[in-house]
């Protein structure tokens, strides 16, 4: 088990800064930081596998956190930066054995994914439908989004029902 | 990675996918998609047979095809795959079926009519 632990836990050197990726197996936490540079978007990636080897988790499910984390975190390097060349989006992952709850904070403008996009069920694949549907996307994947902008961070939290047909106990 | 094989069928343009269509990988398969448009091909069949992941960077591929007026059909059989696209409520407008004989007959449909 030890050795399953230290495995996960490593230091990634990119772009002279450090970013890291932790897991720890024993309380179901994982960590790790990306920059503002798209190049780190592959950090995702290889969180979801670190994760796939951690937690007793269904592909499906890995899936849908693979697809929120993509949609959120691009947007925020596409749009939230704005020539800042500093900046850091930090995750904190946790699972309690049927969600996995999850935490974003950033240094981007404020951006509040919660706020309403176009949510209708019709065929028709008009500009705003297509252009909010990473979004729109997330939002029907998660659970309890709560944004809020608090000292120049945006601060995003949420959680995604692993086992959608089993009761909470 | 993303594994893409292109080959043209009598009836339509056939990419067989695999891998993961991501942020990263998603200009790879527009590419290849923009130049068969640019060479007049109006027909796309998508087999996803192998694909592991799709994220929206994907998806708004096939959206751009069809405003192009192209037809296309997808062949998905990941159920994970298919509930995506099920809850951006585009099963029918991007004829998403489940096996290849399905998504083929769109095209000669298409041509009977």
């Amino acid at each position: 088990m030890a050795q399953k632990y230290f495995i996960n836990l490593r230091i990634i050197l990119l772009t002279n800064n450090y970013f890291f990726r932790m897991g720890n197996p024993h309380t179901n936490k994982y960590q790790f930081k990306l920059s503002h540079d798209v190049k780190d978007i592959d950090q995702i990636e290889h969180a979801i596998e670190d994760i796939r080897k951690l937690w007793d988790v269904s592909d499906k499910s890995l899936f849908q956190l693979n697809l929120v984390l993509e949609e959120l975190i691009s947007n925020t390097m596409f749009y939230g930066f704005d020539g800042n060349k500093n900046g850091i989006i930090e995750v904190d992952l946790s699972f309690d054995g049927q969600h996995i709850h999850v935490s974003i904070h950033d240094d981007a403008l404020p951006f509040d994914p919660t706020a309403a996009v176009d949510d209708s069920t019709e065929t028709e694949l008009d500009e705003r439908k297509i252009g909010g549907l990473g979004i729109m996307l997330t939002q029907r994947i998660s659970e309890d989004m709560q944004y809020e902008y608090h000292e120049n961070k945006n601060k995003l939290r949420f959680k995604i029902n692993t086992q959608p047909n089993v009761e909470h106990k | 990675m993303l594994n893409i094989s292109k080959q043209h069928i009598q009836e339509f343009e056939l990419f067989e996918l695999g891998g993961r269509l991501d942020v990263a990988h998603a200009n790879e398969l527009d590419a290849l998609v923009s130049d068969s448009l640019a060479d007049g091909c109006r027909n796309f069949l998508f087999d996803f047979n192998s694909l592991d992941y799709i994220s929206s960077y994907g998806i708004r591929i096939f959206v751009k095809l069809m405003r192009a007026e192209a037809v296309v059909s997808i062949v998905v059989t990941s159920d994970s795959v298919y509930e995506i696209f099920e809850m951006g409520a585009l099963i029918e407008p991007l004829n998403i079926k489940r096996d290849l004989i399905e998504s083929i007959k769109i095209f000669t449909q298409s041509n009977k009519t």
